[in-house]
């Protein structure tokens, strides 16, 4: 029973890693209603951006910093650039140039930084508490807690602020939005950037953990999506439970099932996928989409 | 003084032209009805008033020309546009709804008392406050999307088809409270509608356009005993 317990305490903290990328799926799709593939390659430039700071002399809280203000104006700048042209397309398009963006982030980190593993260190201090009989690290529980104040930054910003209303007001109805006098292209830009910076904490929650190289995001974008897609694409709530979900569950799975191995590991997350679109095809916390004819 | 004042107005969809140089004038507080065939180009008009297509002639508010403007900044500037087919936020409440209509403006107190006032007028609206949009019935949601352009505290008002799809019953109140709106508040209106007799009802002003170009104007008793506009839009 213990050791239940704590492969399910393991699985939280992955779960808020896969979450916070998928928050950041979730917001693009509610936005600008695309699934963007290249957000975890833009997270590991984020993270680069991180370890370049590092390595020209700056304290790492600083580089954290920057990493994340860069992020924004990468996200921003990639919406105007090259997503705001075909954003009217047909998906196909759309679909296309978000693979497109992967490989152009992926080769970007590649050219510039090169395809050596480099270490980065982990914001939080490597200690462990012991509760009862459990270990829990600083690490998970900074993790969380990034996590549960993303939450909570993100509620308060979408339910109390007029910017956040007018990025709700932009995401559901555009033209409407420009009619009551929001600035569309703005709003859109801005969802860009913010995702970019919730990507950006999550390739910085990761890179202490694997070293930081081109690929680092390979799996954990299928497992944020997976998180995404379980909780409804929809849904920031969602998000966060398929985190935990898909966490918990990969969790379990390597301490049960050590005959699948490292590589078939990640079957666990595809298989939960299609089995809540079979179950619940809005997803857990999604909303159905009423399309009239 | 006229709110709103188009001179040569012409617009179209690609290569199609629909307005051929349209003039017409929405005079400070006063509702200006335009009637029409179907494809004359009302919708177009208010449309390329809203800067949500290109045109081509002059759109002046208060005097000074809206060129070159986005919708985004035409509504700032204070036209309130309402489209046919509602556009409200469907998956926003009906009191955010009301809230994004003021995001020009930055007087917290007086939006409050306006999003009351609607309530006021539209008693549905206080009840359902909580629920999304996207849930009300078709005449609500035109309720909802008079009153979320009226939220705006426009200098003039563009209202397409508002009595589109509505029960009978139902435009008899809407029209009420336009013609309340436009006596307590004085806000300047411009509205296309189909049903004409309504809409003369409460105008002052009226323009008939055909084919893209207006062909009668006048206060709207003198259109409304026009012997060819009776035949042709008021059945009688």
């Amino acid at each position: 029973m213990q050791y239940f317990l704590q492969q399910i305490i393991n699985g939280i903290g992955d779960g808020a890693i896969y979450a916070s990328l998928g928050l950041a799926l979730v917001l693009i799709y509610r936005t600008t209603n695309i699934a963007n593939f290249a957000q975890g390659e833009m997270a590991t430039v984020s993270a680069y951006v991180a370890w370049q700071c590092v390595a020209w002399g700056l304290p790492l809280g600083w580089a954290i910093v920057v990493a994340i203000v860069v992020s924004l104006f990468v996200g921003m700048a990639t919406y105007l650039i090259f997503v705001r042209p075909v954003q009217n397309k047909d998906e196909l398009t759309i679909i296309i140039v978000t693979l497109g963006l992967f490989l152009a982030f992926n080769s970007l980190s590649g050219a510039t930084w090169g395809f050596m593993q480099m270490p980065l260190d982990s914001p939080f201090p490597e200690k462990y508490f012991s509760i009862g009989s459990f270990r829990v690290s600083v690490e998970l529980l900074g993790t969380v807690a990034v996590l549960v104040a993303i939450s909570v930054g993100m509620f308060l910003l979408f339910q109390k602020t007029r910017l956040g209303m007018a990025l709700r007001a932009a995401a559901s109805n555009g033209s409407s939005a420009k009619l009551v006098g929001i600035p569309f292209t703005a709003m859109m830009a801005i969802g860009w950037g913010l995702a970019a910076v919730l990507g950006a904490v999550s390739g910085l929650l990761v890179a202490p953990r694997v070293t930081i190289d081109p690929n680092m995001m390979g799996s954990i974008i299928i497992y944020a999506f997976a998180a995404a897609v379980v909780g409804g694409l929809t849904s920031y709530r969602g998000a966060v439970v398929g985190g935990a979900v898909v966490g918990i569950s990969q969790s379990l799975s390597m301490a049960y099932l050590p005959w699948l191995g490292a590589d078939l590991q990640i079957l666990l997350p595809l298989l939960l996928i299609v089995a809540v679109l079979i179950v619940k095809p809005e997803g857990l916390f999604g909303s159905t989409v009423m399309v009239r004819v | 003084m006229d709110v709103l004042e188009i001179k040569g107005l012409a617009a179209g969809y690609g290569r199609t032209a629909v307005l051929h140089g349209v003039d017409l004038a929405v005079p400070e507080g006063s509702i200006v009805v335009l009637l029409g065939a179907n494809g004359a180009g009302k919708t177009t008009t208010l449309k390329s008033i809203s800067g949500m297509i290109k045109r081509e002639g002059q759109v002046l508010l208060d005097g000074k020309p809206l060129k070159g403007m986005g919708p985004d900044r035409i509504a700032r500037m204070g036209v309130a546009h309402a489209m046919e087919g509602r556009g409200t936020f469907a998956d926003l409440t009906v009191e955010d709804n009301l809230q994004v209509g003021a995001y020009r403006r930055k007087d917290k107190g007086g939006i409050d008392a306006d999003i009351e006032q609607m309530y006021t007028l539209f008693p549905r609206l206080r009840e359902r406050h909580k629920q999304k949009a996207g849930s009300l019935s078709g005449g609500e949601q035109q309720m909802l999307a008079v009153s979320r352009a009226l939220m705006l505290k426009p200098r003039v008002m563009l209202l397409d088809e508002p009595s589109l799809g509505l029960a009978p019953v139902i435009i008899d109140h809407l029209f009420a409270a336009l013609q309340t709106v436009n006596r307590t508040l004085g806000t300047s209106m411009l509205i296309v509608e189909q049903n004409a007799n309504l809409a003369l009802e409460i105008a002052h002003r009226a323009y008939v356009l055909e084919i893209g170009r207006v062909v009668l104007s006048g206060s709207a008793a003198e259109v409304a005993a026009n012997d060819s506009i009776r035949a042709a839009y008021l059945g009688h």
